[in-house]
């Protein structure tokens, strides 16, 4: 973690289980509010990466809880930016996207969720290792990396 | 999260407490759909819930699906702010019943 100049880096791993979750919030929460970021702010992105989370958990990984979740988050003058990585099998990017919330039935909101709440949503396949990775920023200045 | 049952008259009002997420909502579901599964209206007061995400709003769902299919009583009470920030990102905030409390409940029957 670089503290001197105006970024900071993070890096979080954790089991694909829905147990280990609260906690991922907690510490995501504890960083961005060391960050500056408001309360407001911390509240949306935290929303948007446990959605996250869970897709890896319920989709990619299948329910496989052995299986990791790496997250890396850096905050700099242009704001925050998140990388989820999982070593699942590559998702079909084509199947990615939200649904019409007109429809009325439970499931498939958090991708919905993710694109109201964030930039540069991003999804891809990752190049050396096997599995996927989700970039997405949420562009704002925290305090703290005010120069 | 905790949940606590209680019968108010002829409905019964199901209180959320912290956080309903992935690992919880299960839980959530099943008080839900007991309830209206067994005939009984149902208001589910959200006003101690620090954390929703969306599994429990999809409990939610389910119950405002099945309690129009049952032609029963389906609302939420209370709200807490983060909740009603979730409500508003799935457009829910317009589609589900919402009362103050449970005398703003009453006033509306």
């Amino acid at each position: 973690m670089q503290v001197g100049g105006c970024e900071l880096l993070h890096e979080l791993a954790f089991e694909a289980r829905a147990s280990a979750l609260g906690e991922m919030r907690r510490q995501v929460t504890e960083i961005l509010a060391q960050a500056g970021c408001a309360k407001g702010e911390i509240q949306s992105i935290v929303i948007a990466l446990n959605e996250a989370c869970m897709n890896i958990i319920q989709h990619a990984y299948g329910g496989d809880s052995s299986k990791p979740i790496r997250m890396h988050i850096e905050v700099n003058d242009k704001g925050v930016h998140f990388e989820l990585l999982d070593c699942a099998a590559p998702i079909d990017l084509a199947r990615v996207r939200g649904r019409s919330l007109q429809d009325l039935r439970p499931g498939g909101l958090g991708v919905n969720f993710i694109a109201q709440l964030m930039h540069d949503v991003q999804y891809s396949h990752r190049t050396e290792n096997a599995g996927n990775c989700l970039r997405m920023a949420w562009k704002g200045r925290p305090r703290a990396s005010d120069a | 999260m905790e949940i606590e049952l209680r019968q108010t008259g002829n409905i019964s009002v199901a209180a959320l407490q912290g956080e309903v997420d992935l690992s919880s909502s299960p839980q959530a579901r099943s008080t839900i759909l007991d309830c209206l599964n067994g005939g009984r209206p149902l208001l589910v007061d959200l006003s101690s819930v620090d954390y929703i995400d969306s599994s429990g709003i999809a409990s939610l769902v389910e119950g405002f699906r099945l309690a129009r299919d049952k032609q029963l009583t389906f609302g939420l009470l209370a709200v807490s702010e983060p909740a009603l920030r979730v409500l508003q990102l799935a457009r829910l905030d317009k589609v589900f019943p919402i009362y103050a409390d449970l005398d703003a409940y009453q006033a509306s029957r």
